[in-house]
């Protein structure tokens, strides 16, 4: 790493971590991938946290119950016939409400 | 007329705001340590009250940091509510973000494993929920909002409300803490063996 146009490892190392969450201007990301592309000692613990970010985006992603799902869409709705009793809302609004939440929450 | 203006906020509600139904739920259940009950409530909460509080939300402008953001201030009242006092971290500043980036649990993994990057493949999802609901609470959000849910800092800071700076250091400091119980973790339970060690 003795060449002039290459940032040292331990700069390197210092933003591995904004490199992999690509949160580095575009300038600095070239010097690091630069780097990276020919240096044995920095590659490994690239490979590592790239690792750990690859992993944890894999990590099982939940979905919200059904259950609930029903649970929220009934609150709200319950709250826009609070709202139209005391407002001049035409009641459609609340018939193309429903359909348009039914839609949605049943769009997954 | 009125009842036409009302129907256009609100449908832009559902529009905008049921989408993200499914990450406010995640991040509730983190927050909450995997409580499903309390992440249910949370996340209930966190609609109404965005449902209710519509009219202040900007078009246009990002919905799911607003979102997270509201169920993090609810899991907060809640956690006052219950007598828990919030996590005091030591002073934090900007300097220390390169050190921080640069002390990964790394350098342990690889006296042990070979190749290094195939640490992680030894878990279980569950494992590594447990660890991640393990850490303190300012980390474990950071952690969670970049690492599972793919924010990017400057989204992190208007959730937690901090400067990116922060949110940095948060950020590195919960992930070695999390690497860290991770590799403890795969000692005790021999997914590694220790190198050199008789």
């Amino acid at each position: 790493m003795k060449d002039g146009t290459m940032i040292p490892c331990d700069q390197v190392v210092a933003k591995l971590w904004e490199y992999l969450d690509q949160e580095l201007a575009p300038e600095a990301s070239a010097q690091v991938q630069q780097h990276l592309e020919i240096c044995r000692r920095c590659f490994p613990q690239y490979d590592f946290q790239r690792a750990y970010r690859v992993y944890l985006l894999q990590v099982q992603r939940e979905s919200v119950p059904p259950a609930l799902r029903h649970r929220i869409f009934e609150a709200i709705l319950a709250e826009e016939a609070t709202s139209k009793q005391s407002s001049d809302v035409p009641f459609e609004h609340g018939t193309g409400l429903r359909a348009l939440i039914a839609r949605i929450f049943g769009r997954r | 007329m009125r009842g036409s203006e009302i129907r256009v906020q609100k449908v832009g509600f559902v529009e905008e705001a049921i989408p993200h139904l499914d990450a406010v739920y995640r991040f509730a259940l983190r927050l909450s340590r995997g409580h499903e009950a309390e992440a249910q409530d949370l996340v209930q909460d966190t609609f109404l009250r965005a449902h209710r509080g519509w009219e202040g939300f900007r078009l246009g402008t990002n919905c799911r940091s607003w979102l997270l953001t509201i169920c993090r201030n609810s899991f907060l009242r809640g956690e006052e509510r219950r007598g828990r006092r919030a996590e005091i971290l030591e002073s934090e500043t900007d300097a220390d973000v390169e050190s921080l980036a640069a002390t990964a649990v790394f350098s342990e993994v690889r006296e042990n494993v070979d190749p290094e990057a195939a640490f992680f493949d030894s878990f279980l999802d569950r494992e590594v929920l447990n660890a991640l609901d393990a850490l303190p609470t300012p980390f474990r959000e950071a952690v969670v909002l970049s690492d599972l849910e793919g924010l990017s800092y400057l989204e992190i800071a208007e959730v937690l409300e901090l400067p990116t700076g922060t949110v940095k250091s948060r950020l590195f400091r919960g992930r070695r803490l999390l690497q860290q119980a991770l590799y403890r973790y795969a000692l005790d339970n021999g997914y590694i063996t220790p190198k050199d060690r008789t």
